[in-house]
């Protein structure tokens, strides 16, 4: 009696491992879906963030440009035309200016 | 002598109380490695649950971070207007400025000092067509 006692004890201690085991699985590979949700949403932004990364670079880049065009290259053009236009009188470079609002005057 | 082995033997395996022994035995076996098993199992999900803690940490840095520069792209929309209006209004001068260079020393003289050329393929937009080169 003791003997089979024992041995329904253990094969019921194994039944009932055996049903935790299965619900372990099955909540670890929920986890792991999870997980790999997770990383897939993860994968999305990091999209997103790179392209507005070259968003902005080409934004500075047309900042940058248009900035050099009207701080440096622009007005140092628009002085020699002036200068040209007083000193040889030059009337198509004066209707030149004239049509972007600038006029050139004699100091 | 060996009449007597033989049915001693058979009397002991037929005797359905000996079963219990072996089957308590294997049953131990599986219990031990199935908890084995479980236990992998748990520090598993352990490993897992951490691993997800920080994925989420990551996602909510990466939105901030997605928000911040939606921010700023929409703030420099105003500048990158004006600058697009700055190049547009140089580039139809300087066009002017490439076309007067034809007929006009003075103009060319502008025109060679500063290297101003139109650029390949953009010759049908002529407001974006001139582009200054560094100034010399």
């Amino acid at each position: 009696m003791p003997k089979q006692l024992i041995s329904t004890a253990t094969c019921s201690l194994a039944v009932l491992l055996s049903l935790w085991f299965l619900v372990s699985n099955w909540s670890n590979q929920s986890l792991q879906r999870g997980l790999q949700n997770q990383q897939d949403e993860i994968q999305t932004h990091q999209l997103t963030i790179q392209s507005q990364q070259q968003q902005l670079q080409a934004q500075q880049q047309l900042i940058d440009s248009a900035s050099q065009l009207a701080n440096q290259v622009g007005p140092s053009v628009i002085r020699d035309l002036a200068t040209l236009q007083l000193q040889n009188k030059n009337q198509k470079i004066a209707i030149l200016l004239k049509k972007y609002g600038i006029e050139a005057k004699a100091n | 002598m060996e009449d007597y082995t033989t049915e001693n033997l058979t009397s002991q395996s037929s005797n359905p109380e000996n079963i219990h022994f072996p089957l308590a035995l294997l049953a131990l076996a599986f219990a031990i490695f199935l908890f084995a098993q479980i236990s992998s199992l748990g520090q598993n999900g352990r490993s897992m649950r951490w691993q997800t803690e920080n994925l989420d940490r990551q996602i909510g840095s990466l939105v901030e971070s997605e928000k911040n520069l939606g921010n700023l792209v929409k703030q420099r929309e105003a500048l990158v207007e004006q600058s697009q209006q700055v190049q547009a209004r140089y580039t139809e001068m300087l066009t002017d400025l490439i076309k007067l260079s034809e007929t006009d020393a003075d103009a060319r003289a502008v025109v060679e000092k500063y290297k101003i050329q139109r650029q390949q393929g953009q010759q049908t937009s002529p407001a974006a067509a001139a582009t200054p080169q560094p100034t010399p």
